[in-house]
């Protein structure tokens, strides 16, 4: 009696469960998915004093930063399933059911590679246009950069050895060991950011949480404390900034970065995450699989100073404009799952051990993921990238 | 000119309202050492909506299903554009093969290390890394449905269907339709340039390090001649 009581209560239990869920495509239901506090929690302007361009161009501006939905990421089993939007095309099976590239040995993994895409949707720039000059916001049309479809490299290894093998040469024991580094940076940066909080949540705890006045009133708090503990703590984000995008073949806690798109299939969240690191690196034009960079550098962090030197070397600087920058950033991006449930932005990297397996949604077509790019810049002097 | 006024305003505006506490402040920030001097004159409520709301109201209507119907479409169209790489390369005319040579590839930008020092120089020569088993790369076109039919048979056949294809001028999506199981990629110029290819139909051999170009001429492959 027990035993059917107790399964009864299984039953019913995964009823209710199954209930709360509201399987909604991110892009028909974009102001309930996308965390949109977030361009007002970020965005910060200081009073440093800047300016771009020479002569006739000279302009003078503010130091300031902020952060942006740029697109969705996404993975899916089936090939050519456009879950952002809801438009699966139909495509042949048997491409999907294609086994990925056996190892050396002959063995064929367990599972099968999945299909990956990244939609370049800078919405706020579409809409608004001119309207939010003052950000400088991304503009442009709707447009799908990364198809893994088809892209050889992603499915088979060997010819990503032969496209990118800039990064496949930073494989080793030493360099694996610089990943704890990446990792502990990783997570103290997502402390610095504040995107520590629950994974996910759900849709009243998020409408919740989008309420336009708790984001100004955080703001707001953020304000008042502004004090020798903010400096500190933006000077702390930025050493750990260096630090992850000098060890930029590591994904944080999730690893090497991949080259290919073979993943174990136990956890499709943390697998998606490093699987965007990946491709973010064809993205940046680290490889010769894409014809343009999409994504370039517009962030400002120092790598790390080299043994014997105080003075930490900076890359190119953008602050006045974006430039090409053939590795992984991983410091300026952030993703926000958006299906099969809304979670809050995680950095790229965070959060190895996760409790998303727990939070995968049974019969969903897969995992999207909004993209947020931030930028540090001269507001009022950046030459606006459109 | 303008952006040097806009410049000034706000730099005028902060110095008077005493905001450059800690040489750091936020756009909407409230300053917590600040004076109140009371109210002189009218008090005007304000009238512009709300820039938050503003954002969220177009976003909404961004997300109608009258939208949502255009960008399904419009996603058709890119795919459908993706799945078809255009090329103009021209056809072998005779059958030949390079020899195995080591395969140098050329970094695209500065590789750093991550102490900040320059381990690859931009445009320096590295070997790539080694293959342990023979892959081959087939490069076929397909501006004539049977020549392409006739490539792709062909050359499942001689590599013993160890090969990838890179087509032109084909959408892949019919390939893998008719040839279940086997791997079609739309083909691109960078590719045809990484590996130096002259002319197509060909095979790309990969092998440890080694590379080989194997070239075939066109007119084997039209009808009848297979």
């Amino acid at each position: 009696m027990k035993k059917i009581f107790f399964i009864i209560m299984v039953f019913f239990t995964i009823q209710l469960s199954a209930d709360k869920v509201e399987l909604k495509y991110p892009l028909t239901n974009v102001v309930e998915t996308t965390q949109w506090p977030l361009i007002m929690k970020e965005f910060e302007i200081t009073t440093k004093l800047g300016h771009c361009g020479t002569g006739m161009k000279y302009s003078l501006g503010l130091k300031a930063h902020m952060i942006e939905f740029v697109g969705y990421y996404e993975r899916s089993d089936k090939p050519l399933n456009f879950i952002f939007v809801g438009a699966s095309l139909d495509a042949n099976p048997v491409k999907a059911n294609t086994p990925y590239e056996s190892n050396d040995n002959g063995d064929t993994p367990k599972t099968q590679v999945t299909n990956s895409h990244f939609i370049k949707l800078p919405l706020l720039g579409m809409i608004f246009k001119k309207k939010l000059a003052f950000w400088c916001l991304q503009t442009g049309v709707i447009e799908i950069p990364y198809l893994s479809e088809f892209d050889m490299t992603y499915k088979h290894d060997y010819m990503g050895m032969k496209m990118i093998p800039q990064m496949v040469s930073m494989f080793s024991p030493d360099t694996l060991i610089s990943g704890v580094f990446d990792c502990a940076a990783t997570e103290t940066a997502a402390v610095l950011y504040g995107n520590t909080e629950a994974d996910n949540m759900s849709y009243n705890e998020f409408e919740k949480y989008s309420n336009k006045n708790s984001a100004m009133d955080k703001a707001s708090e953020n304000n008042n404390s502004m004090s020798r503990t903010d400096k500190i703590k933006h000077g702390t984000r930025d050493i750990v900034n260096g630090i992850r995008n000098s060890i930029y073949y590591v994904d944080g806690c999730n690893g090497f970065s991949p080259v290919g798109g073979y993943q174990d299939g136990n956890d499709p969240i943390v697998e998606g995450h490093n699987d965007f690191h990946g491709i973010s690196n064809i993205l940046q034009g680290a490889s010769l699989v894409t014809n343009n960079e999409v994504f370039k550098k517009q962030s400002n962090f120092s790598f790390l100073p080299p043994q014997g030197s105080n003075k930490a070397p900076s890359p190119v600087d953008t602050m006045c404009r974006p430039a090409k920058f053939a590795m992984p950033i991983p410091s300026q991006f952030g993703l926000q799952e958006v299906y099969p449930v809304i979670g809050k932005l995680k950095e790229m990297g965070q959060d190895g051990i996760s409790t998303s397996t727990a939070k995968n949604v049974p019969g969903s077509e897969g995992v999207v993921f909004a993209v947020w790019e931030r930028r540090d810049y001269f507001a009022f002097a950046y030459f606006c990238p459109n | 000119m303008i952006r040097i006024f806009l410049f000034l305003n706000l730099f005028l505006f902060l110095n008077a309202n005493e905001l450059n506490y800690n040489n750091s402040l936020r756009i909407e920030s409230v300053p917590s050492p600040y004076y109140d001097f009371g109210v002189c004159g009218k008090e005007y409520n304000i009238t512009e909506p709300d820039m938050y709301e503003i954002i969220m109201k177009g976003v909404q209507e961004y997300s109608s299903e009258e939208n949502i119907a255009k960008i399904k479409t419009e996603v058709r169209k890119i795919v459908a554009k993706k799945a078809v790489f255009i090329s103009n390369k021209k056809y072998c005319s005779n059958n030949y093969s390079t020899e195995w040579y080591n395969d140098y590839y050329k970094y695209p930008e500065n590789i750093y290390n991550p102490f900040g020092r320059i381990i690859h120089k931009k445009g320096e020569l590295a070997l790539t890394p080694s293959i342990p088993n023979e892959k081959n790369l087939c490069f076929v076109d397909g501006k004539n449905k049977v020549n392409l039919k006739n490539q792709i048979a062909y050359f499942k056949k001689i590599t013993n269907g160890n090969c990838i294809f890179s087509v032109s001028n084909s959408d892949v999506r019919n390939l893998w339709r008719d040839f279940p199981g086997t791997d079609f990629y739309p083909g691109s110029k960078k590719i045809f340039e990484r590996f130096d290819i002259q002319c197509v139909p060909s095979i790309l051999h990969m092998k440890g390090s080694k590379i080989q170009q194997e070239y075939f001429s066109i007119e084997q492959f039209k009808r009848g001649n297979l």
